[in-house]
């Protein structure tokens, strides 16, 4: 065996799967043998440096956890030397961890990354196409075998596994920039269309322009004459507003300007008038209040002069042309007269009373003799007395009562004079004159009204003369808003049918870019196709040998290589199947269930067989694991397994493990001298330890 | 053992097959930078020529698309 690749030297394993004590296996870069019953653990070791080597191929790693002690981490450790290098492979699958974890250090103990190690195998990655090839055992329900993409194996065998990992990810490269590439297409359009709706929008303000044009009936003015008349209206309402004109103003800057100033002239000539005409509408409405009070007053003098003079005609008519003295006089004397009356006739009353009751002869009073007579009651006397009286009391009475109203309309007439007085002057305040009458207020409040209506009237003029100067600058806005207008239009239909090619031509670069590339691809998939196509006669023929020579199949005696149809579109080149053939049918080709288990096993290991003549050389690590190889092949064919193996064996490390040892010892006695084997007899198994080794 | 199947001269085969039948002028020159991308580097140096050179000619589009909406924005901006 050459000593250019790795071999191994030692293995050890602990805690995994049934074995729980660990175990050290001295291999020494010989092929190892394993012989002994089915379930004594010889498939473990095995696997185990399976999984040293590539970890856990889709089942669940936590399979490798060892029955007893799951809390305790499994671990493998591989010993590999080749000339004058040395590794150490340690894979470590800790209680609690999801996955192993690989370590790979060097003689001196320095870490080493697996692509380092190994280069090719971490290329090609497990499982596929390693050239590890595993045939597990059957009642175990383990997987079958390890080469499961066999065109990925197969392009390796023949170099051009760039090929189709080039074309895998052209076709990717292709489909997303082909996305990109619609993104970077609509943006364009979506561009363009904004162009146009802003082009139909302006062009829509363009005429409605030209349907009330500003500049008159003419012809459309150029734009220098729009400039023109601008200008003319920047110095005028300049001279208007008394400002030095700003230089170098665009027109677009002078139109505001204007508006400005328009602004600022009107509102303040406006305010002007206004204040004016709202001053002289107070004095109006003044002098107005003054006029109204002062008439008024005026009024209630009269009114109570009349009174007054009534009251005074009604005292006359009274007085008969007596004086209330007099009249007073009257009535104290007839009040006297009356008083002497009503004690007479009381007296009278009295002296009755007492003749009557006691008949005195003699006045009580005087004591001189009565008359015999006896004294009568006074009948009706003082009765015209006490009319006179009722009388002239009345008119008294009602004389006091007019007098007192006469007193009341002087004091009011009194204050009302006053009032008159005060009114008088503000009628001359009003009017500004000394001894103002109500006509001359009148005539101030005319005045007023006049002046008030020429305001108003100033106010119209002020108005419509904004009115007019705005009209003029609308007009040269929008006249000048045409010429902007005419401008975008030019502008945007400008970037719509020369600009915009700009872009366009740099997606056009794009897409051809994109077609270049995958032009480029299908011709490259064609080639592939073609080398592929030339490729597979041959390399089928050479199966045939080995599969004939493993399997002696009476039926399926030869090996096809079935490629299914390109997909073009995808840039993926057809899959290839290993299939069987028959020389009793030419010209067809079956799949590998025809075939019964054990020469469809034996098929499994066939292309190793194959391809190991040539690319060995490639391989830093060159292991062949077969576990219970006799299971896949008859007494008959076992020795033609054991001659391909011995032949592999010039370049490969072989680790073969069988419960046939007594078919099997003999054969690797014979064709593998005792320097070059390693066998181990596996005796017994102890659930709670693990296998018992001995070397043979 | 067959021509064919010698890992030497497969991959040099497959390019010179389409080195051969590149008809057009821009597929010959890409497929050319493609191999020798490939020949130095694998197809993942390849693939990189082919990404940056999309992504050149996308950035020429991104940027002459960009300047024309900025210079349109302007034009807007300026009523």
């Amino acid at each position: 065996m050459s000593n250019q690749r790795y071999k191994i030297q030692k293995i050890g394993i602990s805690n995994f799967r049934g074995i729980t004590e660990g175990r050290t296996i001295e291999v020494a870069g010989k092929h190892l043998f394993l012989l002994g019953p089915n379930g004594f653990g010889k498939s473990t070791v095995v696997e185990a440096i399976r999984w040293c080597l590539f970890g856990s191929t889709g089942q669940q790693e936590i399979e490798v956890r060892n029955t007893f002690y799951p809390s305790k981490a499994s671990e493998v450790v591989i010993n590999l030397v080749a000339d004058n290098k040395a590794l150490n492979v340690r894979r470590l699958f800790s209680p609690g961890a999801s996955r192993s974890r690989p370590t790979i250090t060097d003689r001196d103990g320095k870490d080493i990354n697996l692509e380092d190690a190994f280069p090719q195998i971490a290329r090609l990655g497990p499982p596929t196409g390693t050239q590890v090839i595993f045939a597990a055992q059957h009642a175990a329900g383990r997987q079958q075998a390890e080469i499961q993409d066999f065109s990925k194996v197969l392009y390796f065998y023949l170099a051009i596994e760039e090929i189709p990992e080039l074309l895998e990810n052209l076709h990717k490269l292709t489909e997303e920039r082909r996305a990109e590439r619609e993104a970077m297409a609509k943006s364009l359009d979506d561009f363009a269309q904004e162009l146009r709706n802003n082009l139909a929008v302006i062009q829509g303000k363009k005429e409605e322009i030209s349907k009330n044009p500003p500049w008159g009936k003419g012809s459309i003015p150029t734009r220098t004459e729009t400039e023109r008349k601008i200008d003319l209206l920047f110095h005028d309402m300049a001279r208007l507003v008394d400002e030095v004109p700003p230089a170098d103003l665009s027109c677009h800057e002078k139109l505001q300007k204007i508006e400005e100033w328009s602004g600022t002239f009107a509102s303040s000539k406006q305010e002007h008038l206004r204040a004016k005409s709202d001053e002289l509408q107070i004095r109006r409405d003044k002098a107005q209040i003054t006029k109204d009070s002062c008439q008024n007053t005026r009024n209630h003098i009269d009114a109570t002069k009349n009174k007054k003079s009534e009251l005074e005609d009604k005292e006359r008519s009274l007085l008969k042309g007596q004086t209330l003295k007099d009249l007073r006089a009257q009535v104290e004397e007839a009040k006297k007269a009356y008083d002497e009356d009503s004690l007479r006739s009381e007296i009278m009353g009295l002296v009755a009373t007492y003749r009557d009751n006691y008949n005195p002869s003699h006045c009580p009073a005087c004591n001189s003799a009565l008359a015999s007579e006896k004294v009568g009651k006074p009948q009706g006397m003082g009765k015209d007395r006490c009319s006179e009286l009722e009388e002239i009391t009345r008119r008294v009475n009602e004389i006091t009562a007019v007098r007192g109203d006469i007193d009341l309309n002087l004091q009011s007439l009194s204050s009302l004079e006053k009032e008159n007085e005060k009114l008088t002057k503000d009628v001359q305040k009003t009017t500004g004159k000394i001894n103002s009458t109500m006509l001359e207020v009148d005539h101030l409040i005319q005045e007023l009204d006049s002046d008030i209506r020429a305001l108003n009237e100033q106010l119209k003029d002020a108005q419509s003369e904004c009115d007019g100067r705005n009209r003029r600058i609308n007009e040269r806005k929008a006249e000048e808003r045409f010429h902007y207008y005419q401008e975008q239009v030019a502008a945007i239909e400008k970037v719509l049918s020369k600009d915009i090619e700009v872009p366009r031509n740099a997606l056009a670069e794009y897409d051809d870019f994109l077609a270049t590339i995958e032009a480029v691809g299908k011709l490259l998939l064609e080639a592939f196709n073609k080398q592929i196509d030339s490729a597979i006669p041959p390399l089928a023929e050479r199966l045939t040998g080995v599969y004939a020579k493993l399997t002696g199949h009476p039926s399926y005696d030869g090996v096809a290589i079935a490629k299914q149809t390109s997909v073009p579109e995808k840039m993926e080149p057809g899959r290839l199947e290993l299939q069987v053939t028959s020389s009793k049918c030419p010209g067809r080709s079956f799949p590998v269930n025809v075939l019964n288990g054990q020469a469809a096993r034996a098929l499994q290991l066939v292309p190793y067989f194959v391809f190991s003549d040539y690319w060995h050389n490639l391989m830093e690590l060159d292991l062949l694991l077969v576990d219970d190889p006799s299971e896949s092949f008859d007494t008959s064919h076992l020795e033609n397994l054991m001659q391909v193996l011995h032949s592999v064996a010039s370049h490969t490390q072989l680790v073969i493990a069988s419960h046939e040892g007594d078919r099997m010892l003999p054969l690797i006695e014979k064709y593998f001298p005792i320097n070059e084997r390693c066998v181990i007899a596996v005796i017994d198994f102890d659930p709670f330890k693990g296998p018992t080794f001995e070397q043979r | 053992m067959s021509d064919s199947i010698t890992r030497e001269n497969n991959l040099r085969k497959i390019l010179d097959c389409i080195s051969e039948s590149v008809a057009s002028s821009d597929a010959r020159s890409l497929w050319e930078k493609i191999r020798e991308e490939m020949q130095s580097g694998g197809p993942d140096a390849a693939l990189q020529y082919l990404n940056d050179e999309l992504t050149r000619c996308k950035n020429d589009f991104e940027r002459e698309i960009t300047c024309l909406r900025e210079t349109y924005s302007r034009r807007r901006l300026n009523e």
